[in-house]
């Protein structure tokens, strides 16, 4: 029970973070700026990421009590997802403390949703059940749909919330349809149980429904074509940082969510010879999504909506890696490449939304090319992290973008359970669209005169959250050893799948009974 | 078809023949009751009270935070009540009886602290 406790430690801190700096904000001088807020906030997911990274170096720990095995597993896989989000929500509080009083929306509730938010995604990512993470995605996405209205008296800004709430709402509902379909087929929501009764019974018709809504849930989530309308409205409307926690966490952990349910509960062989199979929905779902996604972000005039269509676009690199995925011996997830993109794009689209964060004074509805003009000569240092995170979106080396997109290709192309050299080929052709429109930004920073002056905010915690984005990014692609053993460890999954099968058989689920019959 | 499955069709049953009923019930008054319109029937009272003003009226947003308030705290109650019935059973395993006391207590916690917040923060008081 102890040790249990101990091991759950990134998540109890988290928890206790953010309903502490709650009461610390009522409780404070209301005319004080919030800003030290921020600053505990930082330091108390700091204390959770140190406890991650030691769980993390123990290779994964089994949880002992049953209670807490049927519902969160903390695999390599879960503690690798948990220490990516810890890192984009610290990112995203750093350059929020000096964005917020700039956009006159300076409330202390903002760093305890994106604390809540960092929870709910570290409880979807780590979710042994459905039903846990259900309840994760929840308190995730309930906090994002404040933050992205957090602007109020912007008109775009309730525009985005509307949408995503909507949106996202309706997803919830697709989700909790086929969650449903799986309990009536199973008789449970665990992932290991689900598995085991796939194994040896045929999914048939129920299979069909359920991955159909599955698919059409995590598509919403993580924004594949044709879910993906009302991304760039969202990203546009949210406060810049937020929109960089939507693109690098609500994702992240929306991709490995939807990587441990498919590969661990669908996984099984009769899941591939349904009529519908996700893996070759989800193949058809990268091509669209790489492409609408990539042609659509050439168009853009806003940086703000480029920067949503390229997360578009990413999505379906990633499927790629999700598609190359394979479980092995239900639970495991095959491919590290898949782990490696996703820190690569997370902090990459972070530190991209950090320094367009920069160019947000008094509304920020005009991010357009034009304002980026001359950028560089005004603020060298944010210029070069942003060349930093359009060569690592675009896939240049020496970033951790083109090793991502290198592992992920390889991976697909190693993959013996499909033929994916199509989906790669496809994958090269958008990546080298891509260069053009990151390429623009480079070209409109460093060799457009400036138009007009054009505030900025000058902050210190800003430019060390694009700061260490840049210098992981960088690191990651040059030294990219320990990434990659990380990676590689992450990926081996739960080291034990079969302890945590029969904890879920100790544990005494009722049986659902007929009241109505008496 | 699995026996838990079966155990839920006297559901459907119950479900189908409370649509019939209502249904029928709201088809029959439909095809059937006398209609006799005038003014005075078609006002809001019937009994012939005069309407005090308009129901389109704006209300105060603040009624819709008392709203919200009285769903959380419901909701508390509303999971009070299962871990209640299940706590008799759940003290048979002395390990586990702790710990569905504290779960219970932990939540209540919580939603104690969300009370403080509210408080600080004067969202109880009407001005």
């Amino acid at each position: 029970m102890a040790a249990d406790l101990a091991h759950l430690s990134p998540l109890l801190i988290v928890c206790c973070v953010g309903l502490g700096i709650l009461l610390l904000d009522v409780f404070a001088d209301p005319k004080q700026p919030k800003t030290f807020i921020g600053y505990v906030a930082v330091v108390g997911l700091l204390v959770a990421l140190a406890a991650t990274g030691w769980l993390f170096a123990t290779g994964g720990v089994l949880l002992t009590q049953p209670y807490f095995a049927v519902a969160l597993t903390l695999d390599p896989f879960a503690l690798f997802g948990f220490a990516l989000i810890l890192v984009v929500a610290i990112l995203t509080t750093l350059a929020s403390v000096h964005y917020l009083p700039s956009q006159r929306c300076e409330w202390g509730e903002y760093y305890s949703l994106v604390v809540f938010a960092s929870l709910g995604m570290m409880v979807m990512v780590a979710a042994a059940d459905l039903i846990t993470m259900f309840v994760g995605l929840e308190i995730m996405s309930v906090a994002i749909y404040v933050l992205a209205g957090f602007k109020r008296q912007s008109p775009f800004a309730i525009e985005a919330a509307m949408k995503y709430f909507f949106l996202g709402a309706f997803a919830t509902g697709f989700l909790l349809y086929g969650l449903a379909f799986v309990y009536g087929a199973t008789g449970s929501t665990n992932l290991n149980v689900v598995a085991e009764h796939f194994a040896k019974n045929d999914p048939g018709l129920y299979g069909i429904v359920i991955v159909i809504m599955m698919i059409v849930a995590f598509g919403f989530k993580i924004a594949a074509v044709p879910f993906h309308m009302w991304t760039p409205d969202v990203y546009e409307g949210s406060p810049s940082p937020i929109a960089g926690l939507m693109a690098g966490g609500v994702k992240t952990a929306a991709f490995l969510a939807l990587a441990r349910v498919f590969l661990t509960a669908f996984g099984g062989a009769d899941f591939e010879n349904l009529a519908i199979s996700w893996r070759e929905v989800f193949y058809w779902l990268a091509i669209l999504t790489m492409t609408v996604g990539n042609i659509l972000a050439v168009v853009q005039q806003n940086v703000k909506r480029m920067l949503a269509y390229s997360s578009i676009s990413h999505a379906g690199y990633i499927l790629i890696g999700i598609v190359a995925s394979r479980s092995v011996d239900g639970g495991a997830v095959a491919g590290s490449g898949l782990f490696f993109y996703l820190l690569a794009y997370a902090l990459s689209s972070v530190g991209a939304f950090a320094v367009v964060s920069m160019l947000g004074k008094d509304g920020e509805e005009d991010i357009t090319y034009g304002n980026l003009a001359g950028f560089a000569y005004r603020h060298g240092f944010a210029a070069l992290c942003m060349v930093i995170f359009m060569a690592s979106l675009a896939g240049i080396p020496p970033t951790a973008g083109f090793l991502g997109k290198y592992l992920v290709f390889t991976d697909a192309l190693a993959a013996t359970h499909m033929n994916l050299l199509p989906l790669v080929l496809v994958a090269v052709v958008n990546s080298m669209i891509g260069v053009y429109y990151y390429l623009k930004v480079i070209v409109f920073m460093y060799m457009r005169e400036p138009r007009r002056e054009f505030e900025t905010i000058r902050s210190v915690p800003m430019g060390i959250a694009f700061g260490l984005a840049a210098l992981v990014v960088v690191v990651c692609g040059s030294f990219p050893d320990t990434t990659i053993r990380w990676s590689a460890k992450a990926a081996t999954g739960n080291p034990s799948a079969d302890s945590a099968i029969s904890a879920a058989s100790v544990i005494d689920v009722p049986a659902p009974v007929a009241t109505t019959a008496k | 078809m699995l026996d838990s499955q079966i155990e839920y069709i006297p559901v459907l049953i119950m479900l189908a023949i409370c649509s019939a009923a209502i249904g029928g019930m709201l088809t029959l008054n439909f095809l059937l009751g006398p209609k006799r319109k005038n003014a005075i029937k078609n006002a809001p009272f019937e009994s012939g009270e005069k309407q005090i003003h308009s129901p389109k009226r704006r209300f105060s947003v603040k009624f819709y935070l008392v709203g919200i308030f009285f769903i959380v705290f419901d909701i508390e109650a509303v999971f009070l009540f299962p871990w209640a019935t299940l706590y008799r059973q759940w003290l048979r395993d002395p390990a586990f009886a702790w710990v569905a006391f504290g779960e219970m207590f932990l939540f209540l916690g919580i939603l104690s602290l969300g009370l403080v917040y509210v408080w600080r923060r004067g969202a109880l008081e009407w001005d």
